[in-house]
């Protein structure tokens, strides 16, 4: 966490950044807010960040690559910190374009707002617990629970 | 109904016994599994393994297995499978092994569940687990074959669902007593022994699948 605060400073500022920008577009929507191409991007994006960090940690967990305990701690921070970001691509929606979030994300709102939190408490538990040298089997088991948040709202939430 | 119990008849062999409620049970884990979260992943794999197995084996005794196992015996024409549904009810005959429809209820009942199961081999959760053919396909048709897999399930709990009502409805409409004779193998008022394979040829069917099942995911891993 020391020497990543810079790190970690310029990832908040973005998203920070990228939250006011959403929170923007959902205040005056229809007037050169987003457009819901942007927001199904913009979404798709936090997505893919959060799964390209996700996986080393994956493989890791499965016992398909060495546990390293700094990559593992790095990611893990940069899964929360990104996690707080994904929710800003929804508001507003449903939104036209190529998408497989369902309608139920709106219908249920405060049900998918409730998942994404979830999952932003887990993957902040994993990042705490990796990076407070937590051992290697309760950081693994940690890691299933935010694979498992991960799971509930895609079994819910996302196309089949 | 029939006679008595003096002149049962031994018409499913032990394979056919075994293989039924393996399946039954490896799809009834694969089910649960598949509810209980990541963490039983590993068990969903290996129920999925069990019930691929399990139909390969029987594919094959429905082929070389005891007479009323085979394919040859239990599949009929479409003018038979009419005639027997339109006595259905009040119909005298009782099948040596399955009926001629079903027959056809088993074809079905193997289909759907080996295209289910085969679909999970390369599926994928896109989180953490792809099954182990996953590696084999582009990502577009992992996609596809996930979606078949998970959308499939309401297919095959119908299927069962079907199943198993029909069952009742022999009980109920013709008094046929169809589970016991599962269990047990015997069945009353069948008119001669069928013939029944030797068990060393089952077993060694089922070694061979096992071994080719075994050596097509280590070809995967590797």
């Amino acid at each position: 966490m020391r020497e990543r605060g810079g790190k970690l400073f310029s990832l908040l500022a973005l998203s920070s950044a990228a939250v006011l920008a959403a929170g923007g577009a959902t205040a005056d929507r229809g007037a050169g807010g987003m457009s819901d191409e942007d927001k199904i991007e913009y979404r798709k994006a936090v997505y893919k960040v959060i799964g390209v960090n996700f996986k080393p940690m994956g493989a890791m967990v499965k016992g398909k690559i060495d546990y390293d305990p700094e990559l593992f701690a790095r990611n893990a921070q940069r899964v929360a910190d990104v996690s707080e970001m994904a929710l800003e691509g929804f508001r507003g929606g449903p939104h036209q374009g190529n998408t497989e979030s369902l309608d139920a994300i709106w219908e249920e709102w405060a049900d998918y707002r409730q998942g994404t939190e979830r999952f932003q408490e887990q993957a902040q538990e994993l990042a705490s617990a990796a990076q407070g040298g937590a051992e290697w089997p309760q950081l693994k088991k940690q890691f299933i629970q935010v694979a498992d948040t991960c799971k509930s709202c895609h079994d819910d939430y996302r196309e089949d | 109904m029939g006679v008595s119990g003096t002149n049962a008849v031994y018409v499913w062999d032990l394979w056919v016994r075994l293989f039924h409620w393996g399946l039954a049970a490896a799809m009834a884990l694969a089910w649960y599994s598949a509810e209980q979260g990541i963490a039983w992943q590993q068990v969903h794999a290996w129920s999925g393994y069990a019930v691929i197995v399990l139909l390969a084996f029987r594919l094959l005794w429905g082929l070389f297995g005891s007479e009323t196992a085979r394919f040859s015996q239990f599949l009929t024409g479409p003018r038979r499978v009419l005639n027997y549904l339109r006595h259905w009810r009040h119909g005298a005959s009782h099948s040596i092994g399955h009926n001629p429809i079903g027959g056809w209820a088993v074809v079905v009942l193997l289909a759907v569940p080996f295209v289910q199961a085969a679909s999970g081999l390369f599926a994928t959760d896109e989180i953490l687990f792809s099954g182990p053919l996953n590696p084999w396909v582009s990502s577009s048709t992992a996609d596809a074959l996930t979606s078949l897999h998970v959308q499939l399930f309401d297919l095959v709990l119908a299927l069962v669902i079907v199943h198993v009502a029909a069952i009742g409805a022999y009980r109920l409409f013709r008094g046929d007593r169809l589970v016991k004779p599962m269990i047990t193998g015997y069945k009353d008022s069948v008119s001669y022994q069928p013939r029944i394979a030797p068990a060393h040829r089952a077993l060694a069917l089922l070694a061979g699948v096992i071994a080719v099942f075994a050596a097509l995911l280590a070809a995967a891993s590797a």
